[in-house]
């Protein structure tokens, strides 16, 4: 294993958004230890969708977990911008997190809080990240209206479709500007109507110009990505 | 409450909500449970010290020269305040030194008293008739033989020396019978001294004591001596009441000497102050630090077991809130912030738990506690506790759950740590091994003179350690030997055999469970087997001290009236010496004998009956007298009276002790008649195996002189009797509390399991799987750690029991010795418990089957 050379892939353009070096992260399951990453390299460049492919147990999710600041590599770097994440405290991680990145797990339901409605969701994301205090730069409104829920303003979470959901859950990560949205997942439990809408509207957010990361296996949001690399056992990429 | 209840997140569910408040009510009736218990004892106490005593000894006593009414009046505008916890009060006019003619020639004239007491005349033992003018109530044994009968004529006079002569002649109206002594009644209560003979010698007769209510007697002049008494009144007195009427009595006491005429001249009548009563209260203060010493190391299991308990339900109500946690981490959010917001959210419960668990314990130590009244700074002080008690809870849910959100999101990995290797049972055993050294030096609960002593910790400590040290080193093996069986039950029936693989799949759970039942089922066990062999073994000790259960000394008796006949004998005592060493002669009736008196097989190698026959009279005098020597060796046969006088005898068999054997001395069992023969000058005892209530009355209906009865309450301080079972209750109160413990540990392992199960239910039902069959899975699942861990505990338990029960004996010179009292029914409740958390755990399964959503668990939210 150590005599592998590593493997880079690099996506997106010209300046990093997020850097990956020599990423490796076992875990222990069952009383043995599984390699999910077996040093990766990967480097995101700003603005634009890239995609991290591979079929399930891949490592995609581990890697986009490394990127999220929600687990920490057993070995090699992680880079938010300039940042080294592996280097700085759990309280850093948890900040930085909070300002500098967006985040979407798969579930629907795990992005959003049940007992808000749709507007009072963006609202409470934006204030996590900017403050309450500074709640009037952010543009609920337009929030909605890009992700495509406009009319859906004032519905309870549980009153939404399992897409709008995803979408409510895509504009709370964009509440506030994030430098890096990390999607994981994000049309694994949507049909092929909410997967395609979904799609429309990350195409259209990258094309703003910011930065997203994906993880998926789904075709549809591949052939949108604007780069995609390709896991496989954590470590081979093509 | 509905602004707490409103704090409740509408995400957080039910189980977890109910599961904290369980524990928080478990854990608040710990904690104000028990200054509430122990003030109950402390109450008790005080109570059982007055029930046998004499109310006048430990109330206010102050002698006064002649009648002083309007000091009196002083006294009771003093008394006025504590009109609720004392009787009304109580004036005795007492004339000393009256000289009795009873007008019987050649009897001499007698002195007595002459008594006069409010009012009370019907409480003389039994009832009499109330004296008018001119008459009195005499005892029957005044002016032996022929002692006093209604209509006698008596004249009463004082020497003419005096200042005013009395001479009235009386008419006695009435008599009363024997010496009043236990039960003593209200009216002699106080009046005990009066009887004692001037010399002070037992055999002199008593001073006779005469009773009037007539006007025109106790209007004289002769009356020199008023006494005003105040005593307490038991009924809801509570150990603090009592204390502060004690220093209320030494303030009307210290008052009195300055606004009335005390007169302390009379022998044995002079001020009572608050002492008295404060000695009770200090024998019931030593009766409570006893308690608290056992309850102490109960408590502390107790809490803990609280506390592990809540750190399990907090995780169940953050893995309740895992999706809302791990969102509100992802956005940045500490975790010690979520760790509050948890917190804040169980607030309602806490609340409902503190106030839940306070009530009921106190409810309940009202109810079942010792003794009915609470006192203010006790149920403070449990305020105060289960005060204190919701704000830890509060913070050990805000801590576990901020812990627990760490591992959420951005966790450390896990690798197996060095602890794990660690012998923590080592602490237990060790501590198990100290607190046994500790007993076997000083023995249980100690018992000096009338007082019980404070048990010492450690010692007290050691049957609690004996049950969890053996658990703690059966804890690794029970989960190796849990999971080397992962794969068992393959020949049960598919839905026996996943439930039986449910449990072992998770062994660190079962084992858990398994031992947790034990220690509850252990602790009821020693609880309930340390209580009856500590109870039987205290009647018995006493009843071989007394020879059986009523002892009384009479003189002149061979044979007893009926039905007394059929339950007593006359034995004869005497003491004597063999060379240089004391002896206690018995001379028993082989006849009546084995009747009259209990038995333990193990006293000596040959049954009671061949004992008593060995000991027959053989028939000629000049040969030795059989003879059976109990309690050690005798260095010569030969039996010298204190007067010298010889007894030869031939020790025909031995034992370790008998009936009315008294440590200290060998005790030598004969024959009544050849010791009565042999000149020894024996004193005589009727012995009643389970007397009748009226048996001392059957006894003197019928002419037979009985004394000094004592039957087996009075051998051991009743208090420090009832200490010992006061304190081995705790144990009791432990095993109901970790039987909780388990029960509510068993449900949070159900709702943990609630989503597996659902799942599989959902997959089940449509294989054709019926209702009977999941049941059939959650009794295999969930009843052998019970029913395995109740075994385990009883065993452990009795063996506790055997190992403890002959070191806690504080009177182990006293025969005889310990031992194990166990009644097959003793295991019931330990059953039944097993039983009824079963059905109740299997219903609660059930329900959560029940209400499981087909579609909710295919795609996951449920």
């Amino acid at each position: 294993m150590g005599l592998r050379s590593p493997i880079t892939i690099t996506l997106g353009n010209d300046r990093l958004a997020a850097e990956v070096r020599g990423a490796v992260r076992r875990f222990p399951v069952a009383g043995d230890i599984v390699t999910a990453l077996d040093r990766v390299d990967l480097e995101v460049r700003v603005a634009g969708m890239s995609v991290v492919a591979g079929p399930s147990g891949s490592g995609k999710s581990t890697l986009l977990s490394l990127i999220g600041c929600t687990q920490r590599p057993d070995e090699g770097t992680v880079k938010i911008g300039d940042t080294d994440v592996t280097k700085i405290s759990r309280r850093d991680r948890r900040e930085l997190r909070r300002d500098r990145l967006g985040i979407v797990l798969p579930q629907p339901s795990e992005n959003l809080l049940d007992q808000f409605d749709a507007a009072a969701n963006v609202r409470w994301a934006a204030a996590q990240r900017r403050g309450a205090a500074h709640l009037e730069d952010v543009d609920v409104d337009e929030l909605l209206e890009s992700v495509g829920l406009a009319a859906a303003s004032g519905r309870r979470v549980r009153q939404l479709s399992g897409g709008e959901q995803q979408r409510l859950a895509v504009a709370c990560a964009l509440a506030g500007d994030p430098e890096l949205i990390i999607l994981d997942e994000p049309t694994a439990s949507l049909d092929r109507t909410n997967a395609t809408s979904l799609v429309d509207v990350l195409t259209m957010v990258a094309a703003r110009g910011s930065t997203l990361i994906i993880a998926t296996h789904d075709p549809l949001v591949i052939d949108a990505a604007d780069t995609v690399a390709e896991l496989d056992h954590g470590r081979r990429v093509q | 409450m509905r602004r707490l209840l409103s704090l409740r997140s509408p995400r957080s569910g039910t189980a977890g909500w109910v599961a904290v408040a369980a524990i928080v009510t478990l854990g608040s009736a710990c904690l104000a449970g028990s200054p509430l218990y122990l003030s109950s004892v402390a109450t008790a106490a005080v109570h059982s010290e007055l029930s046998h005593t004499c109310l006048a000894d430990v109330g206010v006593r102050i002698p006064m020269g002649g009648a002083q009414p309007d000091k009196i009046a002083s006294l009771e505008t003093l008394a006025a305040p504590l009109a609720a916890h004392t009787q009304p009060s109580v004036l005795t006019r007492i004339a000393p030194n009256i000289s009795v003619d009873r007008g019987v020639p050649g009897n001499n004239v007698l002195r007595a008293y002459l008594v006069y007491r409010d009012d009370q005349e019907h409480n003389v033992l039994r009832p009499v008739k109330t004296p008018a003018d001119g008459e009195v109530l005499a005892p029957e044994w005044m002016g032996p033989p022929r002692g006093t009968e209604p209509g006698d004529t008596l004249r009463l006079f004082t020497p003419t020396t005096d200042k005013v002569p009395f001479d009235e002649t009386v008419g006695v109206i009435d008599t009363y019978p024997l010496l009043p002594t236990r039960p003593e009644s209200s009216f002699w209560c106080g009046l005990r001294s009066l009887f004692r003979a001037p010399g002070g010698d037992p055999a002199d007769p008593p001073i006779p004591i005469l009773l009037t209510t007539s006007r025109e007697l106790r209007t004289a002049q002769v009356f020199r001596i008023a006494e005003w008494e105040l005593r307490p009144d038991p009924n809801g007195l509570s150990r603090h009441d009592a204390a502060v009427l004690a220093d209320r009595f030494d303030h009307i006491a210290a008052t009195a000497h300055r606004l009335v005429d005390v007169d302390e001249n009379m022998r044995g009548r002079t001020v009572i102050d608050g002492k008295p009563l404060r000695a009770v209260v200090r024998h019931a203060e030593a009766s409570t630090a006893v308690v608290a010493g056992t309850m102490a190391p109960v408590r502390l299991v107790a809490l803990l077991s609280s506390l592990a308990l809540l750190a399990a339900a907090t995780a169940l109500l953050a893995r309740e809130r895992q999706r809302e946690l791990r969102l509100r981490l992802l956005k940045g959010q500490s975790p010690w912030s979520l760790g509050l917001r948890v917190a804040r959210s169980a607030i309602s419960a806490v609340v409902v738990g503190t106030i839940a668990g306070g009530v009921s314990v106190l409810v309940a130590v009202h109810e079942f506690g010792p003794a009915s009244e609470l006192e203010t700074a006790a149920v403070r002080e449990a305020i105060i506790s289960a005060v204190v008690g919701a704000i830890v809870a509060f913070v050990v849910i805000a801590f576990v759950a901020g812990a627990r959100s760490r591992t959420f999101v951005d966790s450390l990995s896990r690798h197996r740590t060095v602890a794990r290797f660690v012998p923590w049972e080592l602490i237990p055993v060790t501590a198990a091994i100290i607190a046994y050294a500790r007993l076997d030096r000083i023995g249980g609960i100690q018992q000096l003179g009338v007082v019980v002593a404070h048990g010492d910790f450690v010692a007290q400590c050691f049957p609690l350690l004996a049950i969890i040290a053996p658990l703690a080193v059966l804890a690794r093996p029970t989960v190796a030997v849990l999971r080397r069986c992962r794969l068992a039950g393959s020949r049960l029936p598919p839905t026996m055999m996943t439930g039986l693989r449910r449990s072992l799949a998770e062994p660190g759970v079962t084992a858990a469970v398994l031992l947790a039942t034990a220690l509850a089922a252990g602790s009821f066990t020693l609880a309930r087997l340390l209580t009856d062999s500590t109870s039987v073994l205290l009647s018995e000790k006493a009843a071989v001290f007394l020879g059986s259960d009523l002892a009384i000394a009479t003189r002149d008796v061979t044979t007893l009236p009926p039905p007394l006949d059929a339950i007593g004998t006359v034995v004869a005592r005497a003491q004597g010496r063999s060379d240089t060493q004391s002896v206690d002669l018995l001379g028993i009736d082989s006849a009546t004998f084995v009747r009259a008196v209990h038995w333990r097989d193990d006293a000596s190698g040959l049954p009671l009956q061949q004992l008593v026959d060995a000991v027959r009279p053989t028939g000629s005098a000049s040969v030795p007298i059989p003879a059976i020597v109990v309690g050690g060796a005798l260095p010569t046969t030969e039996m010298r009276s204190l007067v010298l006088r010889p007894l030869n005898i031939d020790p025909v068999a031995t034992a370790r002790w008998f009936p009315g054997f008294r440590n200290g001395a060998v005790l030598v069992v004969v024959d009544k008649a050849s010791l009565i023969a042999s000149g020894f000058s024996p004193s005589s005892e009727i012995w009643l195996h389970d007397p009748p209530p009226d048996a001392i009355t059957r006894l003197t209906d019928a002419g037979i002189v009985a004394r000094s009865p004592r039957d087996l309450s009075q051998v051991f301080n009743v208090t420090s009797f009832l200490t010992v079972r006061w304190a081995y209750a705790t144990l009791s109160i432990l095993a109901v509390l970790v039987g909780i413990v388990v029960l509510l540990a068993q449900l949070l392992v159900l709702d943990a399991r609630r989503q597996t199960r659902q799942a599989a239910h959902v997959l089940t039902t449509r294989m054709g799987l019926t209702w009977r069959g999941e049941a059939a899975g959650l009794i295999t699942e969930l009843g052998p750690a019970l029913a395995a861990g109740a075994a385990l505990g009883v065993s452990i338990g009795w063996l506790v029991t055997r190992l403890s029960v002959a070191r806690l004996d504080s009177l182990r010179q006293l025969a005889p010795p310990a031992r194990v009292v166990a009644h097959p029914i003793a295991a019931l409740p330990v059953l039944s418990g097993v039983v009824g958390s079963l059905v109740l755990l299997v219903a609660v399964g059930a329900v959560m089957i029940k209400r499981t959503r087909a579609m909710e668990v295919m795609r996951g939210t449920a």
